[in-house]
Order: structure tokens, then sequence, then C-alpha cells
């Protein structure tokens, strides 16, 4: 099901606003579709609104106005049960910052939007085993996060974005923290879920993604170029 | 198992000492609440025994100032004594218009010399207008008191023999009492004739500290006052018309103890509730802490998808084994504590104490138990409501 916004509006007010000509950020009337089976890379300088374009995008960020919609219908009317639960079952997100479960082993950590979605737990278990071997993670799997390193823990995130199977995969800055093999790695499993049909959005500043990607923006003070 | 717990399970496990610290402090919530419960519902209970135990109305006892303070400590401290006045006082006191029932009791302390085996109060009774003694005494042995023969309290040391010596008669123990946490645990019960015995023998033997032909006195008189009645007319008429007496009601008998346990009961629910309050804020405290390093996780736990509702499980769960384990480890060693802590309790407080480990006593441990813990959880929720409204974009980026 296609995902798109139509004029979406954003501003953030007070002090520590963007570098735009006034002292906020903001956003006006963007509209942008994510299409399914194609990557689409938005690039673009620091604080130019590039994660908050896929904040709104996946639901986590209520834009002043305009929407979102998946398969035709706004996802911010949905309930917040409603939208919690698609995010689970057909969005997978690394956020830009690695957020893990401290309390959980890396393989947990992965498992977990399976278990939490009701999937089987050895189905869940073989899945998480063959991305995190394609990343090149699977002996780090019974460790806790604070023994990971950042391009470990970065290759987690995506590992945990990704176990789910979802329609529509949104990395912010997937290739930060790792090395030219983590990178190439990285992007060519988002490129292959790509290839199986599944909409990836990758936010990015860098070059090294442009190969990867089948349409490319540009951002600027929150408009797409 | 269940994603939810097994996510409060990992949470629980992998911040042990935060664990630990909410346990202990929800403990010593529930352990301070509890114990100051048993200890100031056993004073009151002892209290209540006793007044029903008292079952008359008025009392009558000889005048003179400490006169009615040895009467307390006969029936609360277990303090032996005696006193007499003339029996005179029970015919008068009879022919007033308000007195129901009336009754005699004689009263007698023995001795540890040579002709005693202990240190012992000894009330008598009159078997034929007794209301006060017989009916719970009727428990313990149904027959009628013989010459001779006595009933012991609770506490009263009888030998294998069942043979007491008092005064160099030989009393046969033919039955014993219930425990009442009052002096009368360490009491005689016998009829007024076998008192009598008594007390001539000890005149006999020289060792007696009073003259009175036994036959001739009385130590107090009970009255129950006839419905329609006031008992505070009574009790003037009695201090106003008869000399060397004095009367007064049932319920300001045990003044001083009352006032004594009524301060001990405030000292112990200030205490309580100072104690209970320090460790409220405390738990609030470290709670509010701990669940705003929270936040991040939730942040997570959303962006995977989670529902408000799931993480508020999550937690919930994490919080009903917290507060349930503090609750249960509370009230159990509160319960550990206040049982071998009871006889402490009864001969240091030095007021009549009742208390044991009754089927009311371990229901009373569940309801607070139970209490405790939806308490604490209702005392830690709204914090977890808080921090799931920070927005989840926030902690993405941050
Ligand atoms: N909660 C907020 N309150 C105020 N301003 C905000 C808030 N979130 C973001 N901003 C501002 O909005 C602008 C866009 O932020 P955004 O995170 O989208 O930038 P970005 O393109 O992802 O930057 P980077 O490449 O550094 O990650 C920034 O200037 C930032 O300061
Ligand atoms: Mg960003």
């Amino acid at each position: 099901m296609e995902l798109y916004l139509r004029d979406v509006c954003k501003t953030y007010k007070g002090k520590n606003a963007g570098h735009d000509s006034t002292d906020s950020f903001s956003m006006r009337n963007v509209n942008f579709d994510l299409l399914p089976g194609k990557v689409t890379l938005v690039t673009g300088c620091s604080g130019s609104g590039k994660s908050t374009l896929l904040s709104i995008l996946c639901g986590l960020l209520r834009p002043e106005s305009g929407n979102v919609f998946y398969g035709g219908d706004s996802i911010y009317d949905r309930g917040g049960n409603d939208l919690a639960l698609l995010r689970n079952a057909k969005f997978g997100i690394v956020p830009q910052k690695c957020l893990l479960m401290s309390s959980l082993t890396v393989r947990e950590n992965v498992m977990l939007p399976a278990l939490y979605a009701g999937v089987d737990e050895k189905k869940a278990a073989a899945k998480c085993e063959e991305l995190l071997s394609y990343l090149g993670i699977c002996s780090l799997c019974g460790r806790y996060p604070r023994e990971l390193s950042g391009g470990e823990m970065r290759r987690v995130c995506i590992a945990r974005a990704m176990i789910n199977e979802p329609e529509y995969i949104f990395a912010d800055e997937p290739t930060n923290d790792l090395d030219e093999n983590g990178k190439k790695r990285v992007l060519s499993l988002l490129r292959e879920s790509a290839g199986q049909g599944a909409g990836v959005l990758i936010v990015s500043h860098d070059s090294y993604a442009v190969s990867y990607a089948d349409i490319k923006y540009g951002m600027n003070g929150g408009r797409l170029l | 198992m269940n994603v939810k717990l097994k996510l409060a399970v990992a949470s629980l496990k992998h911040n042990t000492a935060r664990t630990f610290y909410m346990t202990v402090l929800i403990a010593v919530i529930c352990f301070s609440v509890f114990s100051g419960e048993t200890v100031t519902s056993g004073l009151c209970d002892g209290m209540e025994s006793l007044k029903k135990r008292l079952g008359a109305d008025i009392v009558v006892i000889p005048s003179g100032k400490s006169r009615q303070q040895n009467f307390e400590e006969i029936l609360l401290g277990g303090k032996p004594g005696f006193f007499y006045m003339p029996n005179s006082v029970v015919t008068e006191i009879s022919r007033l218009d308000g007195a129901e029932k009336v009754t005699a009791q004689f009263y007698l302390a023995s001795l540890t010399a040579d002709c005693c085996s202990t240190e012992l109060q000894i009330m008598g009774f009159d078997p034929e207008s007794d209301f006060i003694v017989m009916p719970w005494l009727s428990k313990s042995y149904a027959k009628k008191l013989q010459l001779g023969e006595v009933i012991a309290g609770s506490d009263v040391f009888v030998p294998r023999t069942g043979i007491i010596k008092i005064y160099n008669q030989d009393m046969k123990v033919v039955g014993s009492m219930d425990k009442t946490g009052t002096g009368l645990d360490f009491t005689v019960f016998t009829n007024t004739d076998t008192v009598k015995l008594m007390l001539r023998s000890a005149q006999k033997l020289g060792v007696s500290a009073t003259d009175a032909d036994p036959d001739r006195v009385v130590s107090s008189v009970m009255i129950k006052v006839r419905d329609g009645f006031d008992k505070s007319d009574i009790v003037d008429t009695i201090n106003r018309t008869m000399a060397g007496v004095q009367a007064f009601e049932n319920r300001d008998m045990v003044t001083s103890f009352t006032s004594k346990l009524n301060h001990m009961t405030l000292m112990i629910k200030s205490l309580v509730g100072f104690i209970c309050v320090l460790a409220m804020i405390m738990v609030v405290f470290l709670f509010s802490v701990m669940i705003n390093e929270r936040k991040n996780e939730f942040g997570i736990l959303e962006i995977m998808g989670f529902t408000v509702r799931s993480l508020l499980a999550v937690v919930f769960y994490e919080l009903v084994f917290i507060c349930m384990a503090g609750s249960l480890a509370g009230v159990a060693m509160a319960a550990v504590w206040s049982l071998s802590f009871k006889s402490f309790l009864e001969s240091e407080l030095g007021v009549p104490f009742l208390f044991d480990c009754s089927e009311s006593f371990l229901l009373h441990a569940c309801v607070t138990a139970v209490a405790g813990t939806i308490l604490s959880l209702l005392l830690l929720l709204p914090f977890v409501l808080k921090a799931l409204r920070t927005p989840t974009e926030v902690v993405m980026r941050e």
C-alpha cells in the first residue's frame, strides 16, 4: 500500500531552533511519496529537517497541518493504539540515535518487535540469526548493549527494524559509525529489501549511500528539493 | 511467556539495585503499618476483654486514696493486693432501688514464703450471687467449685501434682483459664469460703497483714444496674450516703490505664505515620528518578510499535512485583516480629495486651499485604502516566 504525505507543515519555535533566516525551523507544505520497491534517499545539511520529515512519515511526530496517508487513509486520524500496531506490523524504523533496551541481549532486542507482533519464537529467532549474520554481528547475539561499539549498536538497530519484514523501512543515518565494509552490508541489505518490494527511505548526509538509491531528494531549511 | 511480562522481568533483573531498594522501602512501610497495627489492636483487645470480664456497671471498694490504683493493679498489672471493708455494705447496697444484681468479692494475696507456693492474687467470689466471674469461668470448669478447689489463670505455675499451697492449705487446681493479657492471668479463682479458709490460716500462722474477721469483711462489691436507672445517680448516692467506701463506674475504673493506653497508641501511630511518610517520600523520589531514566526505554518500545497500553502493562507488572514482594516481606517480618516480641511487649508495656497468631491475625496480615500492594501502586502509577506522555520523537533525537 502506498505511503505519502501531503501539504505537511511543521514549525519549531524557541531559542534552540534551526539555522533558518528566522530563529525558528519550519517545514511548509511538503509533499512526498515513499514508493514501494524503491530506495529513496534524502540528503541535506545538518538541521535541514531530514529527521523531522522521517518522524512525521513514520507516525511518530504529528504535523501541524497536512497529513500522512497509508493505503489512502490518514495515519494520524487513527487511534494511538492503531497507529502503534501499524508501526509494529508494517514499519521498520532505524532512529538516528541508537536506542536499545539495556536490559535485553542483542538477540532479545532484535526479536522484540516480532514477539510483540505475535510471531512464533522459533521463526523470529531464525530471522534474527539471518539478519545478524548478514550484518556480521552474529557472534554478539548474547551480549548486552553496554558491551557493544557504536557501529555494532547501529547494526543491531537495523536488524531490529527489519525483523518483521516491514512494508516500509525508515533509516535515519543508517551508515553512521560504520566502516566501509559495514556501510556496504547495511546498504545492500536495504537495497535487497527494496528488491523484495519494501519502500525504503534513507536519510543521510553520507555520499556513500547515493549509489544505492533509486530516487534522490535534497533538503534545505525544511524544503524538499 | 508474555512479551510484556518477559520485559518486566528482564528489567527487574537487570536493575537489581533499583528493584531491591524499592522493595525494601515498600517493605519498611508495610512493616511499620502492620506491626503498629498489631500492637495497638493488641492493646485495645486486651482492654476490651478486661472490660467484658469485669461485667459490672458499678464497683464499690473501701475508700482511700490508693485503693482504686490498688484495684486496677490487681486486675491489670498482676500485682497481688487486698483491702477489706465491712460486709454490711453488701446488704446496704442490695437495698438500693436501682441495683439489679449485687455480689461481693474477696481478695487475698499469697506470699513468697515457705507457707505458699508462690506470690499470687486470689480472687474469691460468692457462688450464690456471682454474675461476674462464673460466666467466663464456666468455660474452664463447668462443675461447682468445692472447698479447697481453685481455677488458675493462664500464667499461674501449676506443679504436676495439680496442688498449690497457699498459707499451708493445699489447693487443688481443677481448671485453668484462657489468656487475657491482664493481671487476671496471674490470679487464682475460688469461692469465698475457700478464701476465708486461707485468710484464717494466714492469721493463725501470724503472716497476715490484717486481723479482720474473715466472716465480717468483703473486698469489693459489684453492681449490675437495673434498666432505666442512671448509673451515675447510683454512684452518687453510694458515695454520699455510705461511709468508708467509694463507688465508681466500670467505665472510669480503668482510667489510668485507658489514658496510658491512649497515650501509647497515639505515640505508636505517630511513629508509624512518620516512618511511612518518610519512606513514601523516598519511594516516590526514587521512582520518579527511575521513571525519568526510563523515558528512553518507553521511546524505544514505541518506535517498535508498542501501544501505550502495552507500555503501561510492562511497568505495571514490574510495579506489581515490587509492591507485592515489598508488602509481603514487610507484613511477614512484622508478623514474626510481633509474635517473637509478644512477651516483651506484655511485660515491658505493663498494660493488658492480647494478641495471638489466630485466623483473624493472619487474615489481617493478608489484607494489609494486599492493601499495601494496591496503595503503593496507586502512589506510583501517576508518575508512570506522566512519563508516558513524553513524545517519542524527542527521545529518538536527543
Ligand atoms: N523538539 C524540537 N524543538 C525545537 N527545535 C527542534 C526540535 N526538533 C528539531 N528541532 C530543530 O529543527 C531543525 C530540524 O531538525 P532535524 O532533526 O530534522 O534535522 P536533521 O536534518 O535531521 O539534522 P541532522 O542531519 O543533524 O540529523 C533543527 O534545526 C532542530 O534544531
Ligand atoms: Mg537527523
